[in-house]
């Protein structure tokens, strides 16, 4: 379980202080889909960096399990934490192929020696994986990411993500940049690997059909509050409820 | 044609270790000009003070990794630009190489060396077989995969849970070392180390990788080291032919900035030499034209 305990975050311009958060607690749990959902500012971006590490906390604890791990390196929490960004470039290598890149997400957490990257034992195991997403992807292994269209490397992004069942999923808009067909098909494929793997999930996201649709657990933010947080399994909940 | 040749194949070394940075970290290292005079100058130095040639490759090797290890460390470290952290180490190198060597200039012709045998294209030849095989096979492992990485997608590497910083400077210690070997090298096959000898090196590799890859268009990866390498030869048999044309050595450097610039407008106008496409990616991508997105 991922908690935010008493977090403040603030950032300094030459307008003075921006606060972002305030003594802000939050609690992601082991079995959560949540969609995270807010206006511009309202701080979902900066919860993700956070989690990861791409930012600082200026007080309070980054609880996983109990504990803190406020201080250690963007790269040793991103063993744990796997995060699809919204641009489908930033989650893949374009120069290399899908199969280069297969090979690498599934050393991920484990050493990077003078082993073989690529290991024929694998192979069969990444086809099926690929067939799955149902892109034709499992017949073009050998073909450079930079060469997909943004629906396939985005999908790829996702395999890659979870393919090593992280502790927690993060994915920042990551259907916003695909056009709605391809949202649709990306989303259900999110939800399916969320599902199989049980991988507790945070989605940001301004589409609110996909936040109700897939998710199990909605929250708003406004102003770094959370001023809604409920369980959508039901329904009927939302019903009334006024998100935007 | 075969001093041109062998000529080549030394400087291709250096060309190996620019496609590195240059190519594959995406960093334009200005580090070069220094490093392969380090190369030179720790070769002829620990040569003439008696040590065997293997002692003498490990060191210049060393040396040339050291260098490139500072350079990364500053870039890293500080946040300095890749291009400022490249001259600093560059402009330090050259005081460097100065107390190496004890004076700008330093012969080898009393000597035994790599050379010395008589037979210096094959002896060049086996050494440009072996790095290119050892490249070849490093960037196809775990390690390799992840160096790869810092030019194409630096974040990436983070998200696999890996230092990003320390991989850069992991590329830019093989790069220089590979560069200050080629000065080894060169060295011991003009007989002399000179404290200017690394001048214009990364231009020369660059213009060396651009030809190469203008010749070879769209090659796997694995075949782009051996562009670099026929690059080479082809930039020095044009520098070759120059002067057989009867320009003078001091123009060679004018003549080097011309074939880098009509490279590149060639290039800009798509002017290609061979597509050679392999059979395999046009199969996938039909494949992948019956996909759903």
């Amino acid at each position: 379980m991922f908690e935010f305990k008493n977090i403040s975050k603030k950032y300094k311009s030459l307008d003075g202080d921006k606060i972002v958060f305030d003594s802000f607690n939050f609690k992601i749990h082991d079995n959560d889909f949540i969609s995270v959902i807010g206006t511009n500012g309202a701080g979902k971006s900066t919860l993700i960096r956070l989690l990861v590490g791409d930012e600082s906390i200026d007080s309070g604890e980054l609880l996983l399990d109990g504990h803190d791990i406020k201080h250690d390196n963007s790269y040793i929490r991103k063993k744990r934490i796997a995060k699809v960004y919204q641009d489908p470039s930033k989650g893949t290598a374009g120069e290399m192929t899908i199969l280069e890149n297969l090979s690498l997400a599934d050393n991920k957490g484990s050493k990077f020696g003078l082993k073989f990257a690529i290991r024929k034992k694998n192979i069969q195991r990444y086809k099926e994986m690929l067939s799955e997403l149902n892109l034709g992807l499992e017949d073009a292994l050998h073909r450079k990411v930079k060469e997909l269209s943004g629906g396939q490397r985005q999908s790829l992004a996702l395999i890659m993500a979870t393919m090593n069942r992280p502790e927690l999923l993060l994915l920042d808009e990551h259907t916003s940049a695909l056009d709605p067909k391809t949202s649709d098909i990306v989303m259900q494929k999110t939800k399916d690997i969320v599902e199989l793997h049980k991988i507790p999930t945070l989605m940001i996201t301004h589409n609110l059909e996909s936040a109700t649709k897939y998710a199990k657990r909605l929250v708003k933010l406004d102003n770094g509050k959370v001023i809604l947080d409920i369980d959508i399994r039901d329904k009927r909940i939302l019903d009334g409820i006024k998100l935007f | 044609m075969i001093s041109t040749i062998v000529e080549g194949l030394v400087f291709a070394v250096m060309v190996l270790g620019v496609y590195i940075s240059y190519k594959i970290l995406d960093f334009p290292d200005l580090t070069v000009d220094g490093s392969f005079t380090l190369g030179a100058a720790v070769f002829s130095t620990s040569l003439l003070n008696g040590l065997p040639v293997s002692i003498s490759i490990v060191l210049t090797i060393g040396a040339g990794s050291i260098a490139g290890f500072v350079t990364g460390y500053i870039h890293t470290k500080f946040k300095i630009t890749n291009l400022l952290s490249g001259i600093i180490v560059m402009i330090g190198l050259y005081s460097i190489n100065l107390r190496i060597m004890g004076r700008a200039n330093v012969n080898l012709f009393t000597v035994e060396h790599i050379f010395s045998s008589g037979n210096e294209l094959l002896t060049i030849a086996i050494i440009i077989v072996v790095v290119k095989f050892a490249l070849d096979v490093f960037f196809k492992t775990q390690l390799g995969f992840l160096i790869r990485l810092v030019g194409d997608n630096i974040n990436l590497i983070e998200t696999l849970g890996c230092d990003s910083r320390k991989y850069k400077i992991l590329g830019l210690m093989l790069a220089n070392a590979l560069v200050a070997f080629s000065g080894g090298l060169l060295a011991q096959y003009q007989g002399f180390a000179d404290i200017n000898m690394g001048t214009g090196m990364l231009v020369m590799g660059l213009a060396s990788i651009i030809l190469g890859e203008t010749i070879f268009k769209k090659l796997s990866f694995v075949q782009l080291s051996t562009a670099a390498i026929v690059g080479s030869i082809a930039y020095r048999s044009t520098l070759a032919l120059s002067i057989r044309l009867g320009f003078a050595a001091s123009d060679l450097k004018l003549i080097t900035s011309v074939i880098l610039l009509s490279i590149l407008v060639i290039n800009k106008r798509g002017l290609n030499i061979p597509n050679i496409s392999l059979k395999r990616n046009r199969e996938v991508s039909e494949s992948c034209l019956n996909s759903k997105i």
